[in-house]
């Protein structure tokens, strides 16, 4: 079964009009989430740099755009999770290694304590050809960065911060949970269920191959956008770096196509980053369940309630191809 | 065929190794340190039984106990550190155990495949934007309350057949039948097995090394179905293609058992393992030991 489907004889689509997150709602549930237990400001600031290649100065860049944001770095335990999912030469699944590199030279050189990079492929469990076909072995090697397992690595158990599922906790990785600093770092993609992958939909790769299997199928039993905004309502990412030097259209999050973008999109409010996003490919955020939800509560997808930094949005906005049976969210 | 020098030190290395990374309570974690995983302790159980001599001074007993302790009501094992019980694991560790230190009428060993056989995935009716798998079979999911996929089905349909081969279970034969044509709908076009999808959206994916090598060895009596010779092909073209500790130790495993140890891929394993140390894992660490230790004599752990 292919992830995403959610019931039998009933598409992906027609299963989440019937239940636009609406279900959870019943009275006989406990609330979504708690109102007031979430900060966030009156306005998220965003920022998108130019990174015309994966050669050009990509440590500049971070760096520059770190500096954007009042993030309290120095001492801090840090933890870049990219999005590795698959290996196919000279396609654009992954989170390419340069910008990882990049990342991890920035973080250390603004004061950090610890970098390490993390990841839980989601359909290899094979991590050590992963890492090493993809060239992210190479970089961490260079960027002299350690690399974790998140699919094998010690696990806790925790309470959701939100309760979209139906569930009320989740195992999640050790040294996730232990890091001061979580940032996401996808690969800018349409996603052939979720509409777009980006920073939100990247924490699927903090959960536990060992506890929940490969695929993560728990995750699309109890639904994929349901499952995206508890997820997020958990692992509080601080920060959130999109590389959209060359992002992906079509069948993503595998069998896409590559589209250069020439951008890092950056910021501190994941889901201001990921609505920008979806408005630069083309799609309308508030029409993607996910994303809908978590700017209920969990940061900002109004576009009036993010403050764009760097290149207007406008500079590369596009309509990427999308799947037919996502085309109801297009902008 | 005779094992290389290389090939022995990496044995020797590995065997001392995974000696010394035992937990007190008998098991193995993922990695040196951590808490203790069903997982990792079973093919480390199955790895060292392999590499070791009579009279080193070396007992699976601890190890044993481990993985009785790891058992939960409903027969099947669960990592005590975190997690519900594990259709692929549970599966595994009976088949580590009964290949080592049989005891078919240890009730342990009995509850343990009740669970097994009583555990099913989920079932989907046809249509829908996935028309090419038959979503209604059930074979078994990784935790109760999911779909049926190639890792979890591979490792129990392999213990039943040995249950079957041995006559120790009755019910077995009708989840046999339907696991294989799972694994056999599964199967992509060029042979070969993935993760469980052979096909999303039309599209076509691709198999990989490591869960190819399971099905296969879940299959290595169907020898005469032409997915199984068009996916043993495949996996005798690729196998040294994914350089990592377990693609090549899952694939000289299969092989061992297809009849065909491969001098190339053992040499290609203990070179990965001199590059990478397969990353410190020790399911990899041990799965590699067992694969050299006892590839030449053909994985009789894995025989059906």
């Amino acid at each position: 079964m292919s992830s995403g489907r959610a019931t039998g004889g009933v598409t992906r689509r027609a299963f989440l009009s019937a239940l636009p997150l609406a279900a959870a709602a019943a009275s006989c549930r406990p609330a979504r989430f708690t109102a007031g237990a979430f900060d966030r400001a009156a306005r998220s600031p965003m920022v998108l740099l130019p990174a015309s290649s994966y050669d050009a100065d990509l440590v500049d860049v971070v760096a520059r755009g770190l500096r954007m944001f009042d993030l309290p770095v120095a001492g801090r335990r840090v933890l870049l999770k990219p999005n590795l999912i698959e290996f196919e030469r000279g396609t654009a699944i992954n989170t390419h290694p340069a910008v990882v590199h990049a990342a991890a030279v920035a973080f250390r050189a603004a004061g950090a304590r610890e970098v390490v990079v993390a990841e839980g492929p989601g359909h290899r469990r094979d991590t050590e050809y992963l890492v090493t076909a993809s060239g992210l072995a190479d970089a961490l090697a260079d960027a002299g960065v350690r690399f974790v397992d998140l699919n094998h690595d010690e696990v806790r158990e925790v309470a959701l911060g939100s309760h979209f599922t139906g569930a009320s906790t989740i195992y999640l990785p050790e040294t996730l949970l232990a890091a001061d600093i979580v940032v996401s770092m996808p690969k800018l993609k349409t996603h052939h269920w979720a509409g777009m992958t980006a920073g939100m939909k990247n924490l699927f790769g903090t959960v536990p191959g060992a506890v929940y299997g490969w695929p993560k199928n728990v995750l699309h039993m109890r639904g994929i956008d349901e499952s995206i905004v508890d997820l997020n309502a958990t692992v509080r990412v601080q920060f959130t770096i999109v590389d959209g030097v060359v992002a992906m259209e079509g069948d993503g999050p595998i069998r896409g196509r590559a589209r250069p973008m020439g951008f890092l999109a950056m910021g501190t409010d994941v889901v201001a980053v990921d609505a920008s996003c979806a408005r630069i490919i083309g799609l309308d955020p508030q029409k993607m369940p996910y994303l809908r939800e978590a700017g209920r509560f969990l940061g900002h997808v109004a576009e009036d309630r993010i403050e764009q930094r760097g290149e207007s949005p406008s500079r590369y906005r596009t309509r990427f191809d999308i799947v037919d049976h996502l085309t109801h969210l297009r902008a | 065929m005779a094992a290389s020098g290389a090939v022995r030190d990496v044995i020797g290395e590995l065997a001392h190794g995974l000696r010394a990374t035992a937990n007190p309570d008998g098991g193995w974690g993922y990695m040196p340190g951590h808490r203790s995983r069903v997982e990792p302790t079973s093919w480390a159980l199955a790895a060292l039984v392999a590499a070791s001599a009579p009279g080193d001074g070396w007992s699976p007993m601890p190890h044993l106990q481990f993985l009785r302790r790891a058992q939960t009501p409903t027969g099947l094992l669960a990592d005590q550190a975190g997690g519900s019980p594990n259709y692929a694991f549970s599966a595994l560790a009976a088949i580590a155990v009964d290949g080592t230190f049989p005891r078919p009428a240890d009730p342990w060993f009995r509850r343990l495949v009740e669970g097994i056989v009583g555990g099913r995935g989920v079932a989907f009716a046809p249509g829908g934007v996935l028309d090419r798998q038959q979503n209604a079979l059930q074979a078994w999911p990784w935790v109760d309350g999911c779909f049926s996929w190639v890792e979890p089905t591979a490792w129990c349909l392999l213990l039943l057949k040995r249950m079957r081969a041995q006559r120790r279970d009755a019910r077995g034969p009708a989840r046999i039948d339907e696991a294989e044509r799972l694994l056999f709908d599964r199967c992509c076009a060029d042979g070969g097995w993935n993760y469980g999808n052979a096909s999303v959206l039309g599209q076509s994916l691709d198999p990989f090394v490591p869960t190819t090598a399971m099905a296969l060895l879940a299959l290595q009596d169907r020898q005469e179905h032409p997915l199984v010779r068009t996916s043993l092909s495949w996996l005798e073209a690729n196998a040294e293609r994914e350089r990592s500790g377990m693609a090549l130790a899952l694939g000289l495993i299969c092989a061992a058992r297809f009849g065909s140890p491969s001098g190339a891929l053992e040499a290609a394993l203990a070179d990965q393992f001199a590059r990478s140390r397969f990353l410190d894992q020790q399911h990899v660490q041990a799965m590699a030991l067992y694969a050299l230790a006892a590839g030449r004599t053909g994985a009789e752990v894995f025989r059906v």
